[in-house]
């Protein structure tokens, strides 16, 4: 039966080639423009994750700590629940570091003495939500004096990323369904030029599952051309945008992830998102031509 | 055998009912004409009886089948028992004679080795063997009418159902495909169901006769004629 399934879905094919080459422009167009759009949205979402890691706060050791207590006080800071790292600034690095910034640094500054600044932990942490409580809980510990941290900042790049992921989902939710009544119109109008077979079938005693059979295999032949070419234009697509950051020297403001690395998981929601779509399309369509 | 018990239909929406309180019985291997003006309500008797529309009262028993109790599901195992020929013959354009036959069989999933045959018997049969290769299109109307009844016979029916076979012939492939219906009866022992307007067929065929009008049945008479005495149809 299997093979009736199969053979009958390939005549389906060849008999109604126009009908199915429309189908998979559109299953082609929509998963491209959902795909394009979804990978814009990761893009973001990792740029701005980018900057929400490089946050920080300081906190500053005591005086008089002596280079020894202040070095273990690392294992103290990496204790606090949602720290993910603190590097160590001695007092006369962080001399060091400061002078650099300052011009003239040399004529105005050369005679302070080294250990003018204090030593101190650069802290960075796991949940950019939760930093206030985090410096807090860092701030209480013995041989901490106190932490400065700039909520504002911290607080404005996970709003933006809120917003931006939220923005993104609907977004991507609208279009996907968007692309999804369009198919299955397009599917369904397909399928209408085949009401007088399928009526006939269900008259000298076809199954439901008999006459969806070679349906099935046509959405699924469907589906995987349309996922298949998705993907061959998705990729030509991210190259092209890729080359365009790359020209306006946008390359230090706005990384794009290497194609290579979001590869098998474009390739797997292309096809599996075609098949899936082919399929449900095909049965969708013909469920009212079953009902006689 | 069919059989009707104060059988009504009415459609959603309508405000008459398209068959009101029909009571009758066809028993195994008889030859009735279900006759009436247009809307009197042949079809949908006939579209009750394949199971494509729904009663809204009374009962329907056909080939031991109970329609008011059969699951959707079983429906296809119900059909199978039918053989049905249509005005507008529905034969598959896109199959040859052979395939439309032949396609009765697999939906059933019987071996091809006996389908060809069974599409060889067929076909002798209604005398159309030479025409196995050609598609519907290549066929005059009374060809694909008799494709069409070989289709039917296909899965040895108990019952033939028939809307308006003759609808689309002239009258002489009417009479033809009448007798053929006839020769089904009397030699197969198959039971026909033939819903048609053709008067003069029906008379000259003096078979049972059941006349529908607005929807009831106003005569019914064994070797009747197009024209039931005591029925006061609309003509």
């Amino acid at each position: 039966m299997t093979i009736y399934y199969i053979r009958e879905g390939f005549r389906g094919i060849r008999r109604h080639l126009l009908m199915f080459l429309g189908s998979v422009a559109v299953i082609t167009a929509c998963l491209t423009l959902t795909g394009s759009f979804a990978l814009l949205a990761e893009n973001l979402d990792y740029n701005i994750g980018q900057l929400i890691d490089e946050n920080e706060f300081v906190a500053y050791l005591e005086d008089g700590m002596d280079e020894d207590e202040a070095a273990g006080m690392e294992s103290d800071i990496l204790a606090v629940d949602n720290v993910r790292d603190a590097i160590y600034i001695s007092s006369e690095q962080a001399m060091e570091n400061y002078l650099e910034r300052l011009e003239e640094s040399d004529r105005l500054f050369a005679d302070l003495p080294e250990d003018l600044l204090p030593a101190r932990y650069t802290v960075y942490v796991e949940n950019i939500d939760r930093l206030e409580e985090t410096s807090q809980q860092v701030a209480a510990l013995d041989g901490v004096d106190h932490v400065t941290v700039s909520l504002s900042v911290a607080e404005g790049f996970s709003s933006t990323r809120k917003v931006v992921v939220t923005v993104a989902a609907l977004l991507l939710a609208a279009l996907l369904a968007a692309s999804l009544l369009v198919i299955f119109n397009t599917t369904r109008l397909a399928m209408q030029g085949r009401m007088e077979e399928i009526a006939v079938m269900k008259i000298v005693g076809a199954t439901n599952g008999f006459v969806r059979g070679p349906f099935v295999v046509e959405g699924a032949v469907m589906g995987l051309v349309s996922g298949g070419l998705a993907c061959a234009l998705e990729r030509g697509f991210y190259e092209v945008f890729q080359q365009i950051i790359e020209s306006y020297q946008l390359a230090d403001l706005f990384y794009v992830i290497p194609f290579r690395q979001v590869r098998t998981i474009v390739f797997a929601v292309y096809l599996g998102g075609g098949l899936f779509i082919g399929i449900f399309g095909s049965v969708a369509a013909i469920r009212r031509l079953l009902k006689v | 055998m069919i059989d009707f018990q104060h059988v009504s239909k009415r459609y959603k929406g309508a405000e008459r009912f398209a068959v009101e309180d029909a009571t009758f019985q066809v028993k195994d291997g008889e030859f009735v004409f279900l006759v009436g003006p247009s809307g009197s309500g042949k079809t949908t008797i006939f579209k009750l009886i394949t199971k494509e529309e729904p009663l809204t009262e009374g009962s329907i028993q056909v080939n031991s089948f109970d329609l008011n109790r059969l699951k959707h599901r079983r429906v296809p195992f119900y059909r199978r028992t039918l053989g049905v020929v249509f005005q507008d013959f529905r034969l598959i354009q896109t199959k040859t004679v052979a395939e439309n036959l032949a396609f009765v069989m697999k939906v059933i999933n019987i071996d091809p080795y006996f389908i060809d045959d069974r599409v060889d018997e067929v076909l002798n049969w209604v005398d159309m063997a030479d025409k196995k290769q050609r598609f519907p299109h290549e066929l005059s109307g009374g060809e694909q009418q008799r494709v069409s009844i070989a289709r039917a016979l296909m899965n040895r029916p108990e019952v033939i159902l028939a809307d308006e076979p003759t609808g689309n012939l002239d009258p002489e492939l009417s009479r033809d495909t009448l007798r053929l219906f006839e020769r089904i009866n009397r030699e197969l022992k198959t039971t026909v169901l033939v819903v048609t307007h053709e008067k003069v067929l029906v008379d000259e065929m003096n078979k049972r006769v059941i006349y529908l009008d607005r929807g009831r049945i106003v005569g019914d008479r064994q070797q009747g004629t197009y024209e039931i005495a005591g029925a006061k149809g609309r003509r």
